[in-house]
C-alpha cells in the first residue's frame, strides 16, 4: 500500500474492514474488496476511521440483503442449488418461501403472546400438570413475597402462604404475615395442610392461636382435631393396621383430639373463613393480573376444610354416647348430645359455600337424626320417631340434590361447558403438534445439504408438505385456542373485577376442573396408559417396517 | 433500462463528479473527496448504478505497489453520460441541485 499505515488507529480501521470482506456475502464481495483496496490511499487515521465505518455499515446492508435473498427462497434451498427441474428430477423444496413461512409463525407465536394468549397457555398449561405449581408459578410467589416483605404488607405475605405448596417456607411465609397483622391469624387455620412433610404439631401451636382470637368458632377446633389425629391415622396407615371402622379406637383412644371435638361439636358458631380466604386470594389476583390463573385456582382450591373422615368418626362415637346415656335413662342429656351434632351440621350445611363441606354438614345432620330416631323408638316416642323419619329425609333430599349439584355431570350446563373445554385442550395440543412437526420439517429440510439428505423420497416430500401447510395449520389452530379459551378469560376477568367478596368464585374451581378434566393428555399420567401408548406405538412401527419389507421385496423379485 | 433510479443530491453529485472527465476512470476514494460522500452512502450510489447500466467499472490491471491489492475503477457508460446530463439539468432547472462544477 503507498500510503503509511503505521498509525494504530488506522490499522484497526484496514483490520475491521479485511475481517468484513472476510464475511462479505459471495454476491457483492468485490464491492467490499473495492472499498477495502482505497484504505490504501488514505493517511490520515480519522479518514481511514470514517471511510472503514462506512464499509462496516456497507457489509451489514450487503448481510441484510442477502439474508433477504435467502428468506425469498424456500426452506432447504441455497443460492448454488438449482430448483426443481420441470421433468421432476432434482432436489424437492416447499412451494412457499422462508419468508412466507415465517411470516405464519411469527404471526401465531404474535397471537400466543398477547395477553389472552399468555393467560390461556398458563392455564392449560397448568391443566396438564395437574394444577401442580411450576417453578415459574413458584418464583412468582417468591418474588411477590419478597416485595411484600420490603413493603411490610402483610397482606401479600399472607397470599403468597396461602398459595405456596412448600409446608416450611408457607409456614414463614404466614408467621411474618401475623406479626405486620395479627388480625390476619385465621390463615394459619385456613392453609392446608394435606402435605406430606406437614409438621403437625407446628400446625397446633399456631392453631392455638387461631383459637384465642376467635374462640367460639368450631371449625378452628376441628382443625386442631385434625392437626392431632391426622398424624395417628398416618401412623395406622403406614403399619397398614388402620381401617375405617377402627378409626373411632384409633382417634377416640387421644384425649387431646376428643376434647377438641367436644369442644368443636358445642360450639356456638362455624366460619370456615372461606369469605377471607376467597378475599384475600382475589385481592392478590388483582394486585398481581399476570399471575397464572392455575396459581390463583390453587390458592383458592387448596384450603383447609374439616377432614370428613375425622368429623365422621366423632359424630359416630358422639350418636353411640348418646344411645348408651338414653338406655342409661338420661334422655335429656342424650337428646343434648344428638343436638349438638345436628345443629353443627346444620351450620356447616348452611353458613359454608363449599360444596363438600355442605355435603359434610348434611352427613352430620343426617347421624344425629338418625340417632335421635333410634331414641325415639326406644324411648316408645312413636310420632316424634316419625317426624325425624320425615326430616331425616328432607336432609337425604337436600344432600342429594347438593352431591348431583356438585358432581355436575347431569347439568346441560356443565356439558356445555365441558365441550368448550375439550376445544380448549384439543386446539392447545394441535398447535404444540404442528409447531414441532414444521420446527423439525424446516430443521430437517435446511440441514439436508449439510446432512446430504435424500433429495426426494417419501420423508423429504412429507418435510416439503409440512413446510407448506403447517404453518397455516398451526396459525389456525392458535386461533381458534385463544377463540375457544375467551369465555374462560371472560370468567377470570371478571372474578378479578370483582369489588365485593364474591362467593360465586367457586365458578372459577369448575371452570379451572372442567379444563383439566377435559385434558386427553391425563390419559397420560397413569403409567398403565403410558406404556400401552409406547406398546401400541412400537407394534405401528413394526408392522409399518415389515408390510414395506414385503413389497419391497415383491417388486425386486421378478427382476431376479 | 433496468431499475428505476431514486435521484438524490448525493447521486446528482456523484454524477456531476463522473461528468467531469467522463472518458476518464475514476477510483472510490477520490469520488468521494470530491463530493464529500462518506463511503457507506457513496457505494450503495455505485452498486445502483452499475446494476442499472449507468455504470462501468474495471479492476486494476497491476497494483504499482506489489502486495496492495487491485482497486475499483468507475466511469459513466455512453447511455449513462446522456443520461446523467439530462438529470443533472432537469435537477438544475426544478432548483432542486446547484451545481458545483461549472464545466458541466
Amino acid at each position: 500500500m503507498s500510503a503509511p499505515q503505521n498509525s494504530l488507529l488506522t490499522r484497526m480501521a484496514v483490520s475491521s474492514v479485511d475481517l468484513a470482506v472476510r464475511y462479505w456475502p459471495e454476491s457483492s464481495r468485490r464491492w467490499g474488496q473495492a472499498l477495502l483496496a482505497e484504505m490504501g490511499e488514505i493517511s490520515e487515521p480519522s479518514a481511514a476511521l470514517s471511510w472503514a465505518a462506512g464499509g462496516i455499515v456497507l457489509f451489514f446492508r450487503a448481510v441484510l440483503s442477502h439474508l433477504f435473498d435467502w428468506m425469498r427462497l424456500p426452506a432447504g434451498r441455497r443460492f448454488s442449488v438449482p430448483p426443481t427441474l420441470p421433468d421432476g428430477k432434482g432436489p424437492q423444496f416447499p412451494k412457499h418461501s422462508r419468508l412466507a413461512t415465517a411470516v405464519i409463525l411469527l404471526g401465531a407465536v404474535a397471537l400466543l403472546l398477547l395477553p389472552i394468549g399468555r393467560e390461556a397457555r398458563n392455564t392449560v398449561a397448568a391443566s396438564w400438570r395437574g394444577f401442580h405449581l411450576s417453578a415459574g408459578d413458584r418464583r412468582d410467589l417468591e418474588k411477590i413475597a419478597e416485595k411484600a416483605e420490603k413493603q411490610k404488607d402483610a397482606r401479600g405475605l399472607a397470599f403468597v402462604a396461602l398459595s405456596y405448596p412448600d409446608p416450611n417456607l408457607a409456614i414463614q411465609f404466614a408467621d411474618r404475615a401475623v406479626a405486620l397483622d395479627p388480625s390476619l391469624v385465621w390463615i394459619y387455620a385456613s392453609r392446608y395442610y394435606g402435605g406430606e412433610s406437614e409438621d403437625f404439631s407446628r400446625i397446633a401451636e399456631r392453631l392455638k392461636l387461631v383459637q384465642k382470637s376467635d374462640p367460639d368458632n368450631a371449625f378452628v377446633h376441628l382443625m386442631s382435631a385434625f392437626a392431632e389425629g391426622e398424624p395417628l391415622v398416618r401412623k395406622s396407615i403406614a403399619k397398614a393396621a388402620w381401617t375405617p371402622e377402627g378409626s373411632g379406637e384409633t382417634l377416640g383412644s387421644d384425649k387431646e383430639w376428643m376434647k377438641e371435638m367436644e369442644t368443636a361439636f358445642s360450639a356456638p358458631k362455624y366460619d370456615g373463613y372461606y369469605r377471607r380466604h376467597e378475599e384475600l386470594v382475589r385481592e392478590g389476583w388483582k394486585r398481581n393480573p399476570n399471575l397464572s390463573p392455575g396459581l390463583v385456582g390453587i390458592g383458592l382450591w387448596v384450603r383447609s376444610v374439616p377432614d370428613a373422615l375425622q368429623v365422621q368418626t366423632y359424630g359416630d362415637l358422639r350418636v353411640e354416647q348418646a344411645l348408651r346415656t338414653g338406655s342409661a335413662g338420661k334422655v335429656d342429656d342424650a337428646k343434648a348430645m344428638l343436638s349438638e351434632i345436628t345443629e353443627l351440621g346444620t351450620r356447616m350445611s348452611g353458613a359454608d359455600p363449599t360444596p363438600f363441606v355442605q355435603i359434610l354438614g348434611f352427613g352430620l345432620t343426617k347421624r344425629g337424626l338418625e340417632g335421635f330416631e333410634k331414641l325415639y323408638r326406644a324411648e316408645g316416642q312413636t310420632r316424634e320417631a316419625t317426624e325425624t323419619d320425615a326430616r331425616l329425609k328432607e336432609v337425604e333430599a337436600s344432600a342429594d340434590g347438593r352431591v348431583h349439584s356438585y358432581m355436575g355431570w347431569r347439568s346441560d350446563v356443565m356439558n356445555a361447558v365441558r365441550r368448550k373445554a375439550l376445544v380448549v385442550q384439543l386446539s392447545a395440543i394441535l398447535s404444540i403438534l404442528f409447531a414441532v412437526t414444521v420446527v423439525l420439517s424446516l430443521l430437517a429440510l435446511e440441514a439436508g445439504t449439510a446432512f446430504r439428505w435424500k433429495e426426494s423420497g417419501m420423508g423429504r416430500r412429507i418435510a416439503c408438505r409440512v413446510a407448506d401447510y403447517g404453518p397455516a395449520l398451526f396459525l389456525m389452530s392458535s386461533v381458534v385456542f385463544l377463540w375457544s379459551f375467551r369465555p374462560f378469560a371472560a370468567i377470570f376477568a371478571q372474578y378479578r373485577a370483582s369489588e365485593v367478596p364474591n362467593l360465586e368464585g367457586i365458578g372459577l374451581f369448575w371452570e379451572l376442573f372442567i379444563i383439566g378434566n377435559a385434558n386427553p393428555l391425563r390419559y397420560f399420567y397413569e403409567p398403565y396408559h403410558r406404556w400401552l401408548i409406547v406398546t401400541v406405538a412400537l407394534a405401528a412401527i413394526a408392522v409399518v417396517v415389515i408390510v414395506r419389507g414385503l413389497l419391497r421385496g415383491k417388486t425386486i423379485a421378478p427382476a431376479r | 433500462m433496468g431499475v428505476r433510479l431514486r435521484i438524490s443530491r448525493q447521486t446528482l453529485a456523484l454524477l456531476e463528479a463522473l461528468l467531469v472527465h467522463p472518458a476518464q476512470w475514476h477510483h472510490g476514494y477520490a469520488l468521494s473527496q470530491q463530493t464529500g460522500l462518506a463511503s457507506g452512502t457513496l457505494y450503495p450510489i455505485l452498486m445502483r448504478l452499475e446494476k442499472s447500466g449507468w455504470l462501468e467499472t474495471r479492476w486494476e490491471d497491476a497494483p504499482p505497489v506489489p502486495g496492495r491489492p487491485p482497486r475499483h475503477f468507475y466511469r459513466l457508460s455512453g447511455n449513462g453520460r446522456e443520461w446523467a446530463r439530462e438529470e443533472l439539468g432537469a435537477a438544475r432547472e426544478s432548483k432542486f441541485w446547484k451545481p458545483a462544477h461549472s464545466k458541466v
